[in-house]
């Protein structure tokens, strides 16, 4: 126990809040990642994906179903099962002493050691991530038991019931069963586990999309509260781009298995150059603004499947022209240096 | 288009009069999901009821389907009384529903003309000649196109757009007058959920439908509705025009569910500001369980301005001028205002 709250007084910084910044270099460093699906055709769901996350930041992948976005997070955590497999590429996590370790080269006993101590993740549908038919003091201590058997009981009680305060439910909840919680309150059980090894990443993949606004906001809330204290690292997957303007630092969007833009969230709220970010953004109404006509993106993305060799947009993109059915698309960064690119020819002066 | 001018001299469409509706428990008093709720749909309006899960809103729209009974009150389409068990086939000639999920209301081993093709038949919209054309016609009206080649596609060879839109293709199908859509977008991605809540809106137009629009997200309710009404754990807290309701909200809940939607254009700083101002906001434990009591407001335990006269039963004040704005809440009590 002593080791763990070395661990989170180490990790708060007094300037935490403000400079959640990539000062020390990149936790995870996912590189050319490809992931495909067997079948009659191969399904290229993810293609060629590379981005960082830095220690203390809270990173935004946003896209619509289909994009790939869960099979990248299932990915980066070596979770995938037949048909999926990684084709190629590397998921590398720099560890605690500054080595860094490729989470797709680990075998399975390695990767039990590696996932809640290290990278944890939190699921969309909490009521299927949960045991039914044991209480949650049973599977909290199934959790700690498998990373250290020789926890006494005592300890595995003092910490469940630390974490259940901390992610805002009473103690009572200790004993109850997953049917007897609300679905708000499940999704905090499952934060809450996630973080029972001090993980320095938490992936968490659409963690309020089954919530209505209210329990969504009191969650988010929690989680920004979490990480400020924390400072851990977290990727946050959804497909609601309004979301993540308001929690992310940085804002990776997805389309057909590609990175089509990544930018610091505040570039993207400003200055969002993909037609397809501007697609989405358009496509979220205001409350307080004036009342409109409004229009999402017309059509549908494309099969996976199928061979494309120009931009994967270009048939559902106002801004379409001859260059984009079949050149294929390259990085175009907004400036040298920029930590904004676009991959739209659009942007390519060469095109 | 959005005007609700005149609204209160025209006859309702649909009238709901203290709808009650109970679920019996096996411990105890049954659970009352719908607690006196009234409200009226009007011809080409559409109306947006609004609140969490768990606050019976899918009840009321079952209740209106007639695939729940009533327990108390009554409901009256075009004037006449609706009972339970009778004369459903003729109702549901007029009032149609589309719910949530498009993945689960469509039967996987039929087509989408067998889909459409059935309700055309049974309400004699189309005959055995002519029904290919009736359901092509039908999905040109939902934009499905082109609509020979999609009649004979199954739902799993459809996306979720699409297939909301055979949902609500086969929900016009009889021509009904009234149709009930439970959260019809939100399983939908955001880049498509505009597309279908512009086809619901041109449907009403064009069809002169009255739309009950349930939701819990008030940022679509604002630009697709005319009237609002908000419950909270069965009640109908709050209701009055859209914009009354997004703009000056009344009661305490509704300005919870307005603070917590998600907001554009807002920079960090702002968003940092309104998350302590929430924080602080909240109501300490002890302070909820002396207030409670079952018996006064249900809103109560959550409630920043709960006091003493709140454990008592509020009835519903007039917020503002406008007196079609109503919020179930001591706050508007005329005596106690200030």
């Amino acid at each position: 126990m002593t080791t763990e709250q070395d661990r989170i007084k180490e990790n708060i910084r007094p300037d935490a809040a403000t400079d959640r910044t990539i000062a020390c270099g990149p936790i995870l460093s996912v590189r050319e990642l490809n992931v495909e699906y067997r079948g009659e055709k191969v399904t290229k769901a993810v293609q060629n994906v590379s981005f960082e996350l830095y220690k203390g930041e809270i990173l935004g992948i946003a896209g619509e179903s289909g994009c790939g976005k869960s099979t990248l997070a299932y990915a980066i955590t070596n979770m995938l099962k037949p048909p999926a497999y990684i084709k190629s590429g590397k998921a590398v996590y720099s560890q605690e002493d500054g080595s860094p370790i490729d989470i797709l080269e680990l075998n399975e006993k390695q990767l039990r050691q590696f996932r809640w101590t290290e990278v944890s993740m939190v699921f969309q549908s909490a009521m299927n991530a949960l045991n039914p038919v044991t209480n949650l003091k049973k599977q909290f201590a199934d959790i700690f038991l498998a990373h250290k058997p020789d926890m006494s009981k005592n300890e595995q009680t003092e910490k469940t019931l630390r974490l259940l305060e901390m992610v805002g439910l009473d103690k009572s909840t200790i004993n109850r069963f997953p049917h007897e919680l609300s679905g708000g309150m499940r999704q905090r059980v499952i934060i809450a586990m996630s973080l029972c090894h001090m993980p320095n990443v938490v992936i968490m993949d659409e963690p309020t999309t089954a919530l209505d606004v209210v329990i969504q906001r009191e969650i988010l809330d929690e989680i920004i509260n979490l990480q400020k204290e924390l400072n851990f690292s977290v990727i946050f997957i959804t497909h609601d781009i309004s979301l993540l303007m308001e929690i992310s630092d940085r804002l990776l969007v997805m389309y057909a298995g590609q990175i089509v833009e990544q930018a610091p969230t505040d570039e993207i709220i400003n200055q969002a150059l993909h037609p397809y970010t501007n697609g989405i953004m358009a496509s979220i109404p205001d409350l307080y603004g004036e009342r409109k006509e409004l229009h999402g993106i017309p059509g549908t993305p494309p099969d996976l499947s199928l061979d494309i060799p120009g931009c994967p947009f270009e048939p559902r993109c106002p801004d379409a022209f001859g260059a984009c059915r079949d050149i294929p698309l390259q990085k175009i960064f907004l400036a040298d240096g920029s930590d904004h690119f676009v991959k739209c020819h659009k942007y390519d002066q060469r095109v | 288009m959005h005007t609700t001018e005149a609204q209160n001299s025209e006859i309702p469409l649909m009238e709901v009069k203290d709808l009650t509706v109970e679920f019996k428990q096996r411990h105890g008093r049954n659970l009352r999901a719908v607690n006196k709720a009234s409200f009226g749909l009007y011809a080409g309006k559409t109306l947006a009821l609004v609140g969490e899960s768990g606050s019976g809103k899918s009840t009321i729209v079952k209740t209106l389907g007639k695939l729940i009974k009533i327990d108390g009150g009554s409901v009256a389409l075009a004037g006449k009384p609706v009972k339970n068990y009778r004369h459903t086939f003729e109702y549901r000639q007029q009032v149609q529903l589309v719910f949530q999920d498009p993945f689960a209301s469509l039967n996987p081993v039929h087509t989408v003309f067998h889909h459409l093709a059935r309700p055309l038949l049974l309400h004699g919209k189309a005959d055995k000649k002519n029904v290919r054309d009736k359901v092509e016609e039908l999905l040109e009206k939902v934009k499905l196109t082109p609509a020979a080649e999609l009649a004979n596609k199954y739902p799993h060879e459809l996306s979720g757009g699409q297939r909301q839109r055979v949902a609500i293709a086969r929900a016009i199908a009889p021509n009904p007058k009234v149709l009930l859509a439970d959260e019809p977008v939100s399983m939908l991605d955001v880049s498509i959920r505009l597309e279908i809540l512009n086809l619901l809106d041109e449907l009403r137009q064009k069809e002169n439908l009255a739309i009950l629009y349930v939701t819990h997200d008030l940022t679509t309710a604002r630009h697709f509705s005319s009237s609002i009404i908000v419950m909270h754990k069965g009640d109908i807290v709050e209701s009055g025009d859209t914009d009354a309701i997004v703009l000056a909200p009344g009661h305490p809940y509704t300005q919870l569910l307005l603070n917590s939607s998600p907001k554009k254009n807002l920079t960090k700083e702002e968003l940092g500001k309104e998350r302590s101002e929430r924080l602080a906001g909240k109501v300490s434990a002890a302070m909820k369980q002396s207030l409670y009591t079952n018996k006064g407001c249900n809103f109560i335990d959550r409630c920043p301005y709960a006091k003493e006269v709140c454990t008592a039963a509020p009835g519903y004040f007039t917020v503002g001028s406008d007196n079609t704005h109503k919020a179930k809440c001591w706050l508007y009590e005329p005596n106690s205002r200030q």
